[in-house]
Formats: structure tokens, sequence, C-alpha cells
């Protein structure tokens, strides 16, 4: 779950329709500030979210509060989970990942971002790596 | 060889001790095997070891050291009576340490550099080792020294492979346990003291391993996990055999305390 080891590229992440409208319905009860999650399951299905506070409160940045992360990984591990991704909110946008996203992704996982769209929340996933980005596509279920 | 000069091991037995481990290392490369994951789950605990024919040929081929190392051994005319328990634990480390890098390298040109380079280092491991029953010895000094660095060397490639093969938690914990706690004790009983010191290699081990759980989840790369261990490791050992010398306190933990500065440094600046 740390970072260094053997990193595969994940092309797809699968999530079921009521988890992305658990996942829209956290992010717009904290808008117009960020929130943000971790998301863990697999072989590239999420099986669990993991709602964590955003420390920073702000409306353009998110950090993850330490103690509840570490909760959240140690609930991974002791259930044979993978950590597969980490989703955050852009309340005001844009819909991709921001160079402050790219420059401080530290996991090598697939990062959905939440963002404004219709009149509700649109998620896309993101892989990052080496300073690049590219578009991973979410598999919704029912 | 032995004739003339009997602190070295019989070529014969030598040859035949580090064929077979070879070739059971290379086994594990030819034979491709579907991989069984053997799982404990219990409430709040999950354990998962993946076992692979690639892993069981690595664990043979260390078994199959120790066994063969006690056949060395005990061809060794100063051993007398005495237990070859200590001359069999790091060449059996190492066995498991080349088998389990050679793994991660089994697709790529690498390997064969890997097992070049791990053929003549289990050669020079086995000859040491054998040197080391004899203090007086002609190369007994530099034996000495090969074993103790190669026991730290080891365990920071074993730290460094397990991280980067994504180790798990309730894994790594037990492995670092071990192996630091195997590694100190040799190394401890190197100094010259013919001591085993199971409560400083308890301790070592523990401190150790409450590290490398402490930094599971930090994204820092495997050589980078690797050091930020092996430091208080050395510096452990270090203070136990400065304290087992009548050192005071104070002065015994100047080195340790400049060794995991270091250590630590460099893995922070890579």
């Amino acid at each position: 779950m740390g970072g260094g080891g053997v990193v595969v590229a994940m092309q797809s992440l699968t999530l079921t329709k009521d988890q992305l409208q658990e996942m829209a319905a956290h992010v717009e009860s904290h808008a117009p500030l960020e929130a943000c999650g971790l998301l863990a399951g697999k072989n590239s299905t999420v099986e669990k979210i993991f709602f964590v506070q955003n420390q920073a409160q702000s409306p353009v940045r998110y950090v993850m509060d330490p103690i509840e992360q570490l909760q959240a990984f140690e609930w991974i591990e002791s259930n044979g989970m993978d950590l597969l991704g980490i989703f955050h909110s852009h309340p005001a946008g844009p819909e991709i990942v921001s160079p402050t996203d790219i420059a401080e992704a530290a996991y090598a996982v697939v990062y959905v971002i939440l963002a404004r769209a219709d009149g509700g929340w649109r998620a896309r996933g993101f892989w990052m790596e080496n300073g690049e980005f590219r578009e991973v596509r979410l598999n919704v279920t029912r | 060889m032995q004739a003339n000069r009997p602190h070295l091991p019989s070529a014969e037995r030598m040859g035949v001790l580090t064929a077979s481990v070879l070739l059971t290392l290379a086994l594990a490369r030819l034979i491709e095997s579907p991989s069984l994951t053997l799982t404990l789950s219990l409430p709040g605990f999950y354990f998962a070891f993946p076992l692979t024919l690639g892993i069981f040929m690595t664990l043979f081929a260390a078994a199959l050291t120790a066994a063969g190392m006690d056949w060395l051994m005990r061809g060794h005319p100063a051993l007398g009576e005495k237990s070859t328990r200590e001359h069999v634990m790091l060449p059996t480390l190492t066995t498991l340490v080349i088998g389990a890098s050679l793994l991660l390298f089994a697709d790529t040109a690498a390997w064969w550099q890997g097992f070049a380079f791990g053929a003549v280092l289990l050669a020079a491991v086995y000859v040491a080792e054998y040197i080391t029953v004899t203090p007086s010895a002609p190369l007994y000094a530099i034996s000495r020294a090969g074993l103790t660095a190669l026991a730290y060397a080891l365990f920071l490639i074993l730290v460094a492979s397990l991280r980067f093969a994504g180790a798990r938690l309730f894994l790594l914990v037990p492995a670092i346990f071990l192996v630091a706690g195997f590694i100190s004790l040799r190394i401890l009983h190197l100094d010259g003291a013919d001591r085993w010191d199971f409560p400083w290699a308890i301790g070592i081990g523990l401190v150790c391993a409450q590290i490398g759980a402490g930094l599971h989840y930090w994204t820092i790369t495997p050589v980078q996990f690797g050091l930020a261990l092996t430091g208080p490791l050395y510096a452990l050992t270090m203070l136990s055999m400065s304290l087992a010398e009548g050192a005071p306190i104070r002065r015994a933990a100047v080195g340790p305390a400049i060794v995991v500065s270091l250590a630590w440094a460099a893995a922070v600046l890579l």
C-alpha cells in the first residue's frame, strides 16, 4: 500500500451506482469545500468507501486527516483488500486533475475527481505517474 | 585442498553444496506453475502468503543450504563436538535473499547477472563460515568482517525486496522481526565473545519490526525503506557490543546515534 512497490497501472475501476451516489452525496454535503476519501477493494472493484475529513477545509485543496487515513489503511490491510482509489471533489472545477493533484499524487492508485456537471456531480478517474496523467475508465454497475 | 590447508573446506563438498543450491534456484525460473495463496482470516486480522513454485523452491534451497552447511562444517577438523548452528544461519539467509531477489527479476536479463553474482556470493559465504571456526586461521579477520558486512547487506536487500514486492503488513512485520533478530544474534556471536545474546536479538528484532510497521504506509522507495531499517539494526548491534565490552552508556551511544542519523539522512536525501 505504501509507495515504491511493484506498480501495475490500472486500466479501469469498477464501482456500483450506489457507491457513486454515496460519494456524490458526501461531496455535496461538504460543498463548497473540497471533500475526500479512499476506495478499497480487490481486482479493480471497489468494495468499501472511506470518507475522510479534509483537514485543509478549503474549496481548492484537500489534506486527508492522517488518523482517519491510517485507520482506513489498517482496516484495508486487516480485511485483505487493496487501496484502489482516492477520490476528492472539485466543487469549482475543473473535471480533471489539477497541477496540485499531479504534484502531490503519492500512491499508485486511481484518482477519482467529482466535479459539478448538469446540476449534479460527475466522476472521472485518472492515473497519475511521473508528473503526467491519463484518464481511466470508471465502470459503473448496478 | 583440505589436506594442505585445513582452514579451507573440502572442494568436493563445496562443489556439491553450491551446485545443488544453484540448481534449485535455477529450477524456480525454468518451471512455471500456478500460484496458491494461503490465507488466514480472523476478525481484524488477515494473513495471506502467496505460495508459488518459485517461493517453494527458494525455501527448499534455503533448507538445502542449512543441511548442506551442517554437512560441510562437520568436515572441519577443529569443530569437534561443537554445534554447527551458528555457521548455518547466514548461508541459509543468503540463499533466501538471493532466491527472493531472483524471483523479482525472473523475466529479465538481470536474472542471469543476479544468478552469477549469487553463485559467487554463496561460495564466498560458505568458505568464510568455514574459516571462522578457527580464530587462528590466516583469513579469520577478513572472513569475520566479511560475514558481518554481508549480514547487514542481506538485511538491506531483503527488506528492500519485501517492500518492492508490496508485502502486506502482516507478512512484513514478522519477516523483519525474524531476520533482524537472527542477523543481530549472529553478528553479536561473531564479535568474539562466543555469546548468544537472545535478549538483545529479540529487542533489536522488535525495534526494527516496529519501525518497519510505522513506515509501511509511507510513500517511500524500497531503498529508503531498507536504509531506514538497516541504520537502527547496525546501531543497536553496535551499542550491544560496546556495552558488552564495558563501555559507559553515554560513550557507547555516540556511535550508534551517528549511524542512525547518517542512515536516515541518506534515506531522506535519496
